[in-house]
């Protein structure tokens, strides 16, 4: 059985005003014709399908054109709910999806209930999916557990998603090709920077321990670098993002993951890259490099451009972008460090009113407030918070 | 300030009964609904609770009120650290509203603290900590007010930022120092003062001279000492030799009392020799009288023995009585045991009996059912044979009606299949009478229109002959007219001629008008030429018009004979459609029926068809009933066999029966007899038991005899045993207790006593015996030991005794001394007094000259207080501090939500600089809605974690954002949205006012607000 596993398009994404629709569309073109010439039997699609909860018309068109492509061309698809997703307009595409061959989960389910989904490749090999879309942290941990400690809350939350998989691959079958899907972040694993924060604070993560030693292939979402997670214990993907979608994820190759399994043996793994995205780059060059090299740059794809200057030129930002056009989305420069100190932020905040006076001592008499003194300002303090208005 | 309950009646969009809202386990929270449901208007009614105005609508409670309504009331509930507080509002549209604040106890007791409108605002602007303008800006951040802090005044934002800060505690804390400094000066004046005036003669100096002073009385006192010391041990010696006489001479006066007492002892010393000479004998004295006593009690016993030997004598005689008589009975035994045997025998006989007896009972019950039952089955079964003939009958009539009814099977089918040609002939037929009908009417219509045609042709002839002649008379008169012109042309011409033109004839001009000639002929011409052109053109006009009556008259004529046509081809194709159909359907029948050609072939079938179908009916209902007789005779024939078979049975059974009953009778018969042979008796088992329970208590009570007697028997013996061994213990026990009296008066003798009496009395208690000895031996021991004292003392006396005069000299002398020493000692510590008090005095003058220094020092740290807490030093200090702060927190946040802006300050204004555009410097006026918001999140949420950290500040326990997302796009959402999920709450509370679902979807819990039919609703949604 042939399978891909893909994640996070954020289909109908705006950045920095730019929109992204059309280098995903050609990703998915370019997806759409490895699916169709290796006769891939089934894609996994493991969360953040579009960006916003209510996407653009175009996003829509662009992710439904091309589910009926695949489709229609005898693959399988199985998609769950990430955290960007609107759970009920999943459920409600889903339901039309079914026509081509398209199984949404859109919420955790028992697995008699579509947690788990059975599907047959083209070969009439079985494969078992355990799906696990989004969830939020209130479905997992009570607000009041959060608010008690956050310890406690942490753990809940691990050992719920520690239930929920142990109850979902309970289903795993030894004659079938056996698959984890999941959009969460897992500990351990290494953030691009533009996701959003899931819950409350990173800290909210499942842990590799929780997943199962006895699935082919462990495909998860959320997280926007594609990685293996190495500490879990069977093969465990991150696809990850197909754009790099900010500048924290200069050079980083988008791939998805292409996986052979049969029932019984280990699965055989390998990530092809995915062609059509425009790669992102920080340009850190004078100006007479950028215009050296203007010609080239300009087709390179989305620039941030940050210029080396002596002092500050007040027409920078029109120059650089007059030089590389639409392909710059930022314009920042750089002087030369100055070493006068006016940069001494003291952080004040917190401070208790002593401290603050100390502070203050310091500065209008270039000496230290001697303890007498600090006493004497103490009771003054008592005095006038507890003395009448 | 934290919310804790919300309760509103009347108060704008919510109308009606009070709404209730508890934001008790609230932390993060949107209020969500759609535009104008009433969002915000919750806030209003907070800020309105609090301080009697609202941001919207300024301080005219008349306008929150809802339509319909005359006044409004708003109770709401907040804490302020630990205290909880319920401020109460009414409005009204005319008159005077009213505001309570009241202080919430634990039990939530309410405790009034302040009423009025006036009162409370102020009230609450103290417990809360903010004013209303701070609030407004620094907890509530309000729909367009929202960006006030960021864009307003320096000033302003200086004194909102004053405020949240607490600053007037600088202001009140140098107040205090300023008075602490005061009070410092005059207490250093105070201090000078008493040194100089208290402390002046306490000198170093002055302690010396009382130091060598106190030396020289100390050197007296060791003189006086030792002198005392020497007259002291004199006396003591002279005391002790005192002593010594006094005692002697009372040991003297002793020592003659005792020589005196010495009689009586002697006395006691004789009667302790008596009694223990006698002591020996009395032990043989007491054993002789307990032996007399041992003779006595045996001599007792065996007359008791001799009594009991003669009473079981008699007892053993009666035994044996008894035992022979059971004997006897049980000599029958044997007797009984072969009686017993027989009955066995019939009892075992008799056994199956019952059972038997049963049997029969149950046979003959059997028999009798057996019999009605047979006799049931054989009235049934003559039933049945009566049933079967009758069936049989039926079945006969049934087959004669069956043969009886003649039907055409073959015939009826081929008329079942023609009867959809039949239809269609029908069909075919109504049609072609349809179109003949057509075809009628439409020639009928033809005819007249033809009529009509050739009448307006005629009239239209008519026409033209009248129109010829009135144009024959035209051109008649017309050439009468010329030939009259012709005749009258004079009088023509001269109608014409006007004075002074040219004659037409002579052409010469006119000189005067000749007067016109008369032309009667001429006019009476003229005006028939008009008459006959008139009727020319009216007989011309109504030749018109016949000629396009008849024109139209006949084009009619001519559709009118299309129709025909149309309709003829149509009838003539139904009819001949008809012929083919009913000949195709003569053909098919032909030979079948007998057809009449004068009738319609499809009614002829279709009166076959219903004649067959009768008749096929009737067949059907015959053959069914024939099929049901036929069923009816099997089933009677097997009911009747069933029957046959059932009697056949049931005799059989019978003689079974019978068979049981004779056998059974004959057993039972059989034991009666048995039974006879032995016992007469009703019941042999009861008689069985009776002489078995005979047997036994005859055997028992033999046993029982035996026992009896062989123990009587046995008791008899052992007593006659005793019996003469207790006489030879009489004997013995005599013979010993004479023995004892002699043994005893012989040693009374020896030891000197004149009998045995004698020496008893002698006898003295041991009690008695030691108190006399001790009397004796005290006596002896005092003498001795007072003679031996009285010697010892002559001897240490040495003949020097001292009488009492003699000691009291030496006392004397003693004293005297001791006097003199004492006095010298007071003045000795009269002196050390006044050394110590000056000691003192030194110290304490030290003291208050350190106190002095400290009290100088404390004043110059108030002082130097006081100046650096005033407005411009430390204060102004804080808020550069606070603000310079803000600027850098609310910058690191603007990058956080935007990954582009970031802060800076000029001159107190706020600046945003723009890193995608080369840092671009942008006032905070050029922003756009949505960078506006970011901005101006980030700044509030800065102000409000600052202020939230500050030590000594206001505690903002909430915040509230309202509005403003509206205006952002996807990117500029998402990233508000971010920042909001992750505030840190920490206890705070943090509400978000928005009607963008994918924004309150994100939060952990909402308040949703609806617009209801009677106003707006609440609904709270937790997590």
């Amino acid at each position: 059985m042939l399978i891909v596993h893909t994640s996070d398009w954020h289909a109908g994404r705006l950045w920095k005003a730019i929109d992204r629709l059309p280098e995903l569309e050609t990703v998915l073109e370019n997806l759409g014709d490895f699916i169709e010439h290796e006769r891939v039997d089934l894609l996994l699609m493991s969360g953040d399908v579009f960006d916003t909860r209510g996407p653009p018309a175009a996003a829509e068109r662009a992710v439904f054109r091309f589910f009926r492509r695949i489709g229609r061309a005898g693959t399988k698809t199985v998609v769950i709910a990430g955290n960007h997703d609107d759970p009920l307009r999943l459920e409600a595409w889903g339901t039309l999806a079914e026509l081509v061959d398209v199984t949404t989960v859109a919420r955790p389910r028992p697995a008699d209930r579509g947690g788990v989904i059975e599907c047959q490749a083209r070969s009439g090999e079985r494969a078992v999916i355990a799906a696990i879309p989004f969830a939020k942290t209130s479905d997992l941990v009570s607000a009041s557990e959060i608010a008690v400690d956050d310890t406690t809350a942490h753990q809940r939350y691990a050992e719920g998603m520690r239930r929920i998989v142990e109850l979902l691959t309970a289903r795993f079958r030894t004659d079938s090709v056996n698959i984890l899907m999941a959009h969460t972040h897992l500990d351990g694993a290494t953030l691009a920077g533009s996701e959003r924060q899931v819950h409350l604070g990173e800290e909210w993560a499942a842990t590799p321990q929780s997943l199962p030693s006895t699935a082919h292939y462990v495909g998860l979402g959320h997280i926007h670098r594609p990685q293996q997670v190495q500490a879990a214990p069977s093969p465990t993907h991150y696809a990850g993002s197909p754009l790099q979608l900010d500048f924290g994820e200069i050079g980083e190759e988008k791939s998805f993951v292409v996986i052979r399994a049969e029932a019984g043996q280990p699965a055989r793994i390998e990530r092809v890259p995915y062609a059509g995205g425009k790669p992102l780059h920080e340009v850190r060059m004078t100006l007479p490099e950028l215009e050296q090299q203007a010609e080239r740059l300009r087709d390179a794809g989305w620039l941030r451009v940050t210029v080396p200057l002596a002092e500050r030129d007040l027409d920078l930002n029109r120059k650089v972008r007059h030089l590389l056009g639409g392909a710059v989305v930022s314009v920042d420069y750089e002087l030369p460090e100055r070493t006068d100190g006016s940069e001494t932020s003291l952080s004040r905040s917190g401070l208790a009113p002593v401290e603050l006076f100390q502070l203050y001592y310091r500065t209008q008499h270039q000496s230290e407030a001697e303890a007498p003194l600090t006493a004497a300002f103490n009771d003054l303090l008592r005095t006038a918070e507890e003395g009448p208005e | 300030m934290k919310p804790l309950r919300l309760r509103l009646e009347n108060f704008a969009s919510y109308r009606g009964p009070a709404a209730e809202l508890d934001f008790g386990p609230l932390e993060l929270f949107a209020i969500a609904g759609p535009t104008g449901a009433g969002k915000s208007t919750l806030l209003d009614a907070i800020i309105f609770a609090l301080y009697g105005a609202t941001p919207r609508l300024g301080p005219h409670p008349a306008g929150m009120i809802s339509l319909g309504a005359d006044r409004l009331s708003v109770t709401f509930d907040f804490q302020v650290q630990a205290q909880r507080y319920r401020v109460t509002r009414v409005a009204r549209r005319r008159g005077a509203g009213n505001a309570l604040l009241e202080q919430l106890e634990p039990d939530d007791d309410a405790r009034p603290l302040n009423e009025g409108v006036r009162e409370v605002n102020e009230a609450v602007a103290r417990v809360v900590g903010l004013s209303y303008d701070a609030f407004t800006q620094a907890v509530v951040l309000p729909q367009g007010d929202f960006q006030k802090f960021l864009k307003s005044e320096p000033r302003g934002r200086r004194e909102i930022l004053s405020k949240i800060l607490r600053l007037e505690i600088y202001e009140r804390m140098r107040r205090v120092a300023s008075g602490k400094s005061d009070i410092f000066a005059q207490a250093v004046q105070e201090q000078e003062r008493r040194i100089a005036e208290d402390y002046a003669e306490a000198t170093p100096e002055a302690l010396s001279g009382l130091t060598t002073e106190a030396d020289g009385l100390s050197s007296q006192i060791k003189e006086l000492s030792e002198r005392y010391a020497a007259a002291e041990a004199r006396r003591d010696q002279m005391r002790v030799a005192r002593e010594k006489t006094r005692e002697l001479d009372q040991r003297r006066a002793r020592l003659g009392q005792l020589q005196s007492a010495e009689l009586q002892i002697r006395l006691y010393e004789s009667r302790l020799g008596a009694a223990r000479r006698g002591a020996p004998v009395l032990p043989l004295i007491r054993t002789a009288k307990t032996a007399e006593a041992n003779a006595a009690r045996a001599n007792q016993e065996h007359e008791g023995l001799l009594k009991r030997h003669e009473q079981l004598g008699a007892d053993h005689q009666e035994a044996q009585g008894r035992l022979k008589q059971a004997t006897e009975e049980a000599a029958k035994i044997p007797a009984l045991d072969e009686r017993i045997a027989a009955l066995d025998q019939v009892i075992g006989r008799m056994q199956p009996r019952p059972t038997l007896v049963l049997q029969l009972t149950e046979a003959k019950k059997q028999k009798l059912g057996a019999e009605a039952s047979l006799k049931e089955t054989r009235t049934a079964s003559e039933k049945a044979e009566k049933a079967l003939t009758g069936a049989r009958l039926e079945l006969r009539d049934a087959d004669n009606a069956f043969a009886a009814i003649k039907f055409d099977g073959a015939l009826f089918e081929t008329l079942d299949a023609a009867r959809e040609d039949t239809s269609r002939i029908t069909n075919l037929r109504h049609a072609a009478l349809t179109s003949a009908a057509e075809l009628q009417a439409a020639a009928a219509r033809l005819h007249v229109k033809e009529a009509a045609r050739d009448r307006e042709n005629a009239a239209a002839d008519v026409a033209t002959t009248e129109w010829e002649r009135a144009s024959h008379l035209t051109l008649t008169v017309d050439q009468e007219l010329a030939d009259a012109r012709h005749r009258d042309a004079a009088a023509l011409l001269r109608r014409q001629l006007r004075t002074g033109d040219p004659c037409p004839v002579c052409e010469h001009p006119v000189a005067d008008h000749p007067p016109p000639l008369p032309t009667p002929a001429l006019d009476a011409l003229e005006k028939r030429l008009e008459q006959a052109r008139g009727a020319e053109v009216k007989a011309r006009r109504l030749l018109d018009a016949a000629r396009s009556a008849a024109t139209t008259a006949g084009a009619a004529a001519i559709a009118e004979q299309q129709t025909v046509a149309g309709a003829s081809q149509r009838s003539e194709a139904a009819a001949a459609e008809l012929a083919q159909a009913s000949e195709a359907l003569t053909n098919r029948v032909r030979g079948l029926i007998a057809l009449d050609p004068e009738r319609n072939i499809e009614e002829q079938l279709r009166d076959h068809y219903q004649v067959l179908s009768a008749e096929r009916q009737r067949q059907e209902t015959a053959r069914a009933k024939r099929e049901k007789a036929d069923q009816g005779v099997r089933s009677a024939e097997q009911n009747e066999a069933n029957l046959k078979n059932a009697l056949a049975t049931a005799d059989h059974q019978l003689a079974q029966h019978d068979e049981k009953i004779t056998d059974l009778t004959r057993q039972i018969a059989e034991i009666d007899e048995a039974i006879r042979k032995v016992t007469q008796a009703a019941d042999p088992s009861a008689e069985r038991m009776d002489l078995r329970r005979r047997r036994d208590n005859a055997d028992k009570v033999l046993q029982q005899q035996q026992v009896a007697e062989a123990n009587a028997a046995r008791e008899l013996a052992s007593v006659a045993g005793r019996v003469a061994e207790s006489g030879e213990t009489c004997q013995r026990v005599a013979t010993e207790a004479q023995r004892a009296r002699s043994e005893a008066h012989d040693a009374a003798v020896a030891a000197g006593f004149a009998d045995e009496a004698e020496a008893a009395q002698a006898e003295i208690t041991s009690t008695e015996e030691q108190r006399i000895s001790v009397q004796v031996e005290t006596h002896r021991d005092e003498s001795r030991r007072v003679q031996a004292r009285v010697e010892e003392l002559i001897g240490e006396l040495n003949g020097t005794e001292v009488a009492e005069d003699a000691l009291a000299g030496f006392e004397t002398a003693a004293a005297q001394l001791r006097a003199e020493l004492s006095a010298a000692e007071r003045s000795k510590a009269e002196l050390s007094t006044r050394i110590e008090i000056l000691t003192k005095d030194i110290d304490r003058g030290n003291e208050l000259r350190a106190d002095l220094a400290r009290q100088r020092l404390e004043h110059s740290l108030y002082r130097s207080l006081a100046l650096d807490l005033r407005s411009d030093r430390f204060q102004a200090f804080l808020l550069d501090e606070t603000f310079r702060e803000l600027v850098s927190g609310a910058s690191v946040r603007l990058w956080d939500l935007t990954k582009r802006y970031r802060f800076d300050w000029q001159n107190e204004a706020f600046f945003v600089v723009d890193h995608d555009n080369a840092r671009q410097l942008r006032s905070a006026d050029t922003l756009s809605g949505g960078e506006t918001f970011l901005a101006s999140l980030a700044l509030a949420l800065q102000l409000s974690e600052q202020v939230q950290k500050a030590a000594g500040a206001t505690k903002l326990d909430s915040l509230f954002i309202d509005e403003g997302f509206g205006t952002l796009d996807p990117e500029a959402l998402d990233a508000a949205a971010s920042a909001i999920e992750s505030l840190p709450v920490g206890g705070r509370m943090v509400g978000i006012i928005s009607h963008i679902e994918e924004l309150s979807l994100r939060l952990p819990a909402r308040i949703r607000v609806k617009k209801g039919t009677e106003g707006s609703e609440i609904n709270v949604e937790a997590a």
